[in-house]
C-alpha cells in the first residue's frame, strides 16, 4: 500500500468550478466518489491505525474535536483548510484484527463531520442510547428507514393510532414532500453507501439528521464544502426536478 | 311587505310590459346567487327572466341534475362551474374512476350554449376528445377555460386549445393531473394568443414545455398579469420576466444554480403575488427588494425553515394572503402578527412528519394562534394544522378574529398528550364570537369534542353552510343533538366518526337545509339497511366500500355519499362505487 497521504476533497472546500458545464460536473462528481473509492484502498493503513488509536483513547465519546473528523466549514470561517483524510477505508477491516477483539471501529457522522473510533460493544451501545435520547423519538438509522419507508402513499392509508384514519394529506404537498425526501435520500444513500462499504461496525446515527438538515437549510453550503454541484436530479438537494 | 307584494302584483297583472322592463335593468345587478334563488322563487315571471339574464351558474355536483335540464332552464348563460369528485379526492381518499365526466356537458355546451364564454370544471375527468369538440365547437368565443384538479387528458387535447381557442383569456391547469407528451401545446398558445391575462399550469408536472415559448406569451401578450408555472429554472426566465411588463402574480419555477447567480434576475414592477417553488434561505434574499409590495406569498413548496419565514415576513407589512408550512412555527405566526396588519388570509399547511426534514422549531400551537388572533384583526379565512392546542387559544379567535368567514382546524397526531382537551368551550366561544362564519373544519382525535361540545357547534352554527368534523363526538345522543341545529348547513363531510349508521340517517332527517353528506370512517350495521332510513325521494345514497389491499396490506374504510338529485341515480357507475337503492330488497356489499 502506497505510503503517501491521500488527500481528499471530500467536501469539496476548493469552490466547485461554475464554469463547468452540466456534464462535466456530472462526470467529475461521479469520478470523486469512484475516487474517494479508490482512494481508500490506497490509504496508508499504519496512518488509519495510529488515527483510531488516537480517536479510542478518548474518554468522552461525544467530544467531536478529539477523535479525527472533518470540521464542517462554519458559516463565518469558509477559509479553514480542510485536514487531509485518511477515511473510513477498507483496509481498517484488518485493523480489528490486530486490535483487542473486543472493540470495533465505529464511524459517526454528524453535522458535517466524520469520526472514526475505535470502541468496545458497551461503549458503543452506550453511545447509541445517548444518541437516541439526545434525539427526537423519530430518529432511525438509514438503513432501518429505508427498509421501513413505505410510500408516502402508504403512509396515507395505514391505520394509525388505534385503527383510527390517519390524517390524509392534500396531493400537491404529499407529491412535494416525496419529491424533497427522495432527492435528500438519494444524496444520503450515496454517500452512506460508500462510507459503510466494508465497515464492520459503523452507525449513521440520527445524528445524520443534523448532517442532512444541514444539507436541507443550507444546501448552498454543501456545494462549497460537500461535493461538486451538478444540475442532475440526484444531487442538487435543492430542487428535486430536472428543470 | 304585504302591501308592497299586492301592489307588485296588481302591477304585472295590469301592466306586465312596464314592470318587464323596470325588472329588465335591475336584474343584471343582482349577481349574488343566493339572491337570484329568491328572485327566481317570487312568481312564474320572476323565474323566467332570472333564467334569461342569469350569466353564471355553479354546480356543486355534476350528478344533482343534468346538462338537458341546465340547458332547458339557462339557455343564455354566459358561465358555468361545475365540480365533480367529492372534496376528499384531493386527498387521495377516492378512487380515480369515480366518476365526474365532462363529456355529457360538453357535448351539451357544443350543441346548446351558443352564449357560453367561461368554463370551470373542477375535480373532474376530461378527455382529449372533450377539448377537442370544446375547441372545435366554442373555440372563437371562449374566454375563460379552467380544467381545475382535473385528470384523464393528455398534452394532445391541450393542443385543441391552444390552435383553437384565440380568444382565450384565462387558461387555468392547476393541480390537474395531465400525460404529457410534449410541450407544443405551449407552443400552439404562444403563436395564436395575444389575449391571454392567466396563464396557470402550477403543480402540473409538466416539464417538456419551453421558456422560450413562456417568452413569446409574454411578448405577444401584452396584458399577461398571472403566470403561474411548473418547476422551470428561474435563470431561464429572466427573458420572460423582462417582456411580461404589467405581470402581477408569478409561482413556480425552480432553483438548481448558485445563489449569488439570481441576483442577476429582476422581476417586473407592479408584482405583488409571488411563490417561487424550492426557494431556500440562500435564495430569499432576491423577494426582499420587493417585499414590502407583496400582497400574497406562497411558501407552500419553499425550503425555508422557521428563521427565514421570520426574516421573510417582516419585510411584508403589505400582506394580505400566506400560504406556507407549519414549518413556519410560534415564532414565524408571532412575527406575522406583528407585522402583517391587513392579513386576510392564512393557509397553514402539514409539512413533514419526518423530524429531520423539517425545522425542529415547525410546530404551531396554541401561543401561535393567540398572537395571530390578537395581531390579525381582519383575518377573514384561516386554516391550520397545529400540534397543540387549547380552550383558550380558541376563545381569543372568538374574541378577536370578527371578520371570520372560514374556519379550519386540524390538530395533528404526532404529540401523545394536548395540553387542553377536550376543546368544548373553545369551539362554543369561537362559534359565538366569529358572528359571520359560513364554513367550519374541526378535526381532532377520540376526546377531542365530546357530545357536549357537538352539540354548541349545532346549537351556535347559525350561518354556516359548509363543515368538515373530523374525531369529534362521543356517541350517537351528540350527533342528534347537533343535528338539531345547524339551520344553514347544507354540504357536510365527516371522517373518524363513531355514529352508527342509524343515528347518521336519522340526523339526515333532521338538518333542515342538508343536500349533500360525505362520511368515511363510522360504525357501519351488519346490512347496510340502517342507511336506509334517511331514503327519501331525490336522495340519492351511494357506497363506496371498504377496500382491504393486500400488497401493501392498506385498509380504506367506507365511505357514504348521499346528495338530492334532480336527475335521479348516476348512470355511470364504475366497480368502486355501489348505488343503495331503497326498493330493493337486499344490499349487496
Amino acid at each position: 500500500m502506497s505510503r503517501a497521504t491521500v488527500e481528499l476533497d471530500f467536501f469539496g472546500m476548493e469552490k466547485a468550478n461554475s464554469c463547468k458545464s452540466q456534464f462535466q460536473k456530472f462526470i467529475d462528481r461521479r469520478r470523486s466518489f469512484r475516487g474517494i473509492q479508490g482512494a481508500i484502498s490506497k490509504m496508508n493503513p499504519e496512518l488509519i491505525k495510529s488515527v483510531i488509536a488516537s480517536g479510542s483513547t478518548n474518554r468522552n465519546p461525544v467530544d467531536w474535536r478529539k477523535s479525527f473528523s472533518v470540521p464542517s466549514s462554519p458559516k463565518e470561517d469558509r477559509s479553514t483548510s480542510l485536514p487531509s483524510l485518511p477515511l473510513l477505508n477498507p483496509a481498517l477491516r484488518s485493523i480489528p484484527s490486530e486490535e483487542s477483539p473486543e472493540t470495533a471501529p465505529l464511524t459517526i457522522f454528524y453535522n458535517g463531520t466524520v469520526s472514526v473510533i475505535n470502541v468496545p460493544r458497551d461503549k458503543a451501545e452506550s453511545i447509541f442510547k445517548l444518541a437516541v435520547e439526545g434525539s427526537s423519538k423519530n430518529i432511525e438509522s438509514v438503513d432501518s428507514s429505508k427498509a421501513a419507508n413505505p410510500s408516502s402513499d402508504q403512509q396515507n392509508l395505514l391505520e394509525a393510532r388505534n385503527g383510527d384514519l390517519p390524517i390524509a394529506r392534500r396531493k400537491s404537498l404529499q407529491r412535494f414532500l416525496e419529491k424533497r425526501k427522495e432527492s435528500s435520500e438519494i444524496f444520503s444513500v450515496e454517500w452512506v453507501g460508500i462510507i459503510r462499504f466494508k465497515m464492520s461496525t459503523s452507525i449513521v446515527l440520527g445524528s445524520c439528521q443534523g448532517f442532512f438538515f444541514h444539507l436541507w437549510r443550507e444546501p448552498h453550503k454543501i456545494h462549497e464544502e460537500g461535493v461538486p454541484q451538478g444540475n442532475e436530479p440526484y444531487v442538487s438537494a435543492r430542487s428535486p426536478i430536472n428543470g | 311587505m304585504e302591501e308592497n307584494g299586492n301592489k307588485l302584483h296588481k302591477t304585472m297583472t295590469s301592466q306586465p310590459g312596464m314592470s318587464d322592463v323596470v325588472l329588465g335593468c335591475v336584474m343584471p345587478y343582482i349577481d349574488d346567487p343566493k339572491d337570484r334563488d329568491a328572485v327566481s322563487l317570487v312568481c312564474r315571471r320572476w323565474y323566467e327572466l332570472d333564467a334569461l339574464t342569469r350569466k353564471h351558474i355553479t354546480i356543486a355536483l355534476c350528478y344533482t341534475t343534468s346538462p338537458d335540464r341546465l340547458r332547458r332552464r339557462f339557455r343564455h348563460l354566459e358561465s358555468l362551474k361545475l365540480k365533480g369528485k367529492p372534496r376528499a379526492a384531493m386527498f387521495n381518499l377516492i378512487p380515480e374512476d369515480w366518476g365526474g365526466y365532462v363529456t355529457p356537458w360538453v357535448n351539451e355546451i357544443a350543441e346548446n350554449f351558443n352564449c357560453l364564454k367561461a368554463v370551470h370544471f373542477r375535480r373532474m375527468i376530461v378527455k382529449d376528445s372533450d377539448l377537442e369538440v370544446l375547441a372545435r365547437s366554442r373555440g372563437k368565443v371562449l374566454q375563460v377555460l379552467k380544467l381545475d384538479k382535473c385528470s384523464g387528458f393528455s398534452t394532445d387535447g391541450l393542443l385543441h386549445v391552444g390552435r383553437l381557442c384565440r380568444q382565450l383569456r384565462t387558461l387555468f391547469l392547476e393541480e390537474s393531473s395531465i400525460i404529457e407528451k410534449d410541450g407544443q401545446w405551449l407552443h400552439e398558445l404562444a403563436v395564436n394568443n395575444s389575449v391571454l391575462t392567466n396563464l396557470n399550469f402550477y403543480m402540473t408536472d409538466l416539464v417538456k414545455v419551453s421558456f422560450e415559448d413562456l417568452e413569446f406569451i409574454a411578448q405577444n401578450c401584452r396584458n399577461l398579469a398571472s403566470v403561474k408555472i411548473s418547476d422551470c429554472e428561474i435563470l431561464d426566465l429572466v427573458g420572460f420576466f423582462h417582456a411580461a411588463s404589467v405581470l402581477e402574480e408569478f409561482c413556480g419555477g425552480s432553483f438548481n444554480e448558485q445563489p449569488e447567480r439570481y441576483t442577476a434576475v429582476s422581476f417586473p414592477p407592479r408584482l405583488c403575488r409571488l411563490g417561487l417553488t424550492y426557494m431556500g434561505k440562500n435564495e430569499m434574499p432576491i423577494v426582499f427588494p420587493f417585499a414590502s409590495l407583496l400582497k400574497k406569498l406562497d411558501l407552500l413548496y419553499a425550503l425555508l425553515d422557521t428563521e427565514d419565514h421570520c426574516l421573510l415576513i417582516q419585510r411584508c407589512p403589505n400582506l394580505e394572503v400566506l400560504e406556507t408550512r407549519n414549518v413556519i412555527g410560534d415564532r414565524g405566526l408571532e412575527v406575522l402578527a406583528r407585522s402583517c396588519k391587513r392579513l386576510k388570509r392564512l393557509r397553514i399547511e402539514r409539512g413533514a412528519d419526518e423530524q429531520e426534514m423539517e425545522d425542529e422549531e415547525g410546530v404551531v400551537s396554541q401561543r401561535g394562534l393567540m398572537a395571530l388572533a390578537q395581531g390579525c384583526l381582519e383575518l377573514e379565512y384561516l386554516a391550520v394544522y397545529v400540534s397543540d392546542i387549547t380552550n383558550a387559544s380558541l376563545q381569543y379567535i372568538g374574541t378577536y378574529s370578527k371578520n371570520l368567514c372560514d374556519f379550519r382546524l386540524v390538530l395533528l397526531d404526532r404529540e401523545e398528550r394536548i395540553t387542553d382537551l377536550p376543546l368544548d368551550d373553545g369551539v362554543c366561544d369561537l362559534l359565538r364570537g366569529c358572528e359571520k362564519l359560513r364554513r367550519f373544519a374541526l378535526y381532532l382525535r377520540p376526546g377531542g369534542l365530546t357530545d357536549v361540545g357537538l352539540g354548541y357547534i349545532g346549537q351556535y352554527s347559525s350561518k354556516v353552510r359548509w363543515m368538515l368534523l373530523g374525531y369529534v363526538g362521543e356517541s350517537d345522543a351528540g350527533l342528534l343533538e347537533f343535528s338539531k341545529g345547524c339551520p344553514s348547513l347544507q354540504k357536510l363531510e365527516m371522517r373518524g366518526c363513531c355514529f352508527s349508521e342509524r343515528a347518521l340517517a336519522a340526523s339526515v332527517m333532521q338538518l333542515t337545509s342538508l343536500r349533500y353528506l360525505w362520511v368515511q370512517g363510522y360504525r357501519a350495521s351488519e346490512s347496510g339497511h340502517d342507511l336506509l332510513a334517511m331514503a327519501r325521494p331525490f336522495w340519492n345514497i351511494e357506497l363506496i366500500p371498504r377496500i382491504v389491499g393486500e400488497d401493501p396490506v392498506i385498509e380504506h374504510p367506507a365511505h357514504i355519499l348521499a346528495y338530492y338529485s334532480l336527475a335521479g341515480p348516476r348512470t355511470d357507475f364504475p366497480e368502486s362505487v355501489i348505488p343503495l337503492d331503497p326498493s330493493a330488497a337486499g344490499i349487496s356489499s
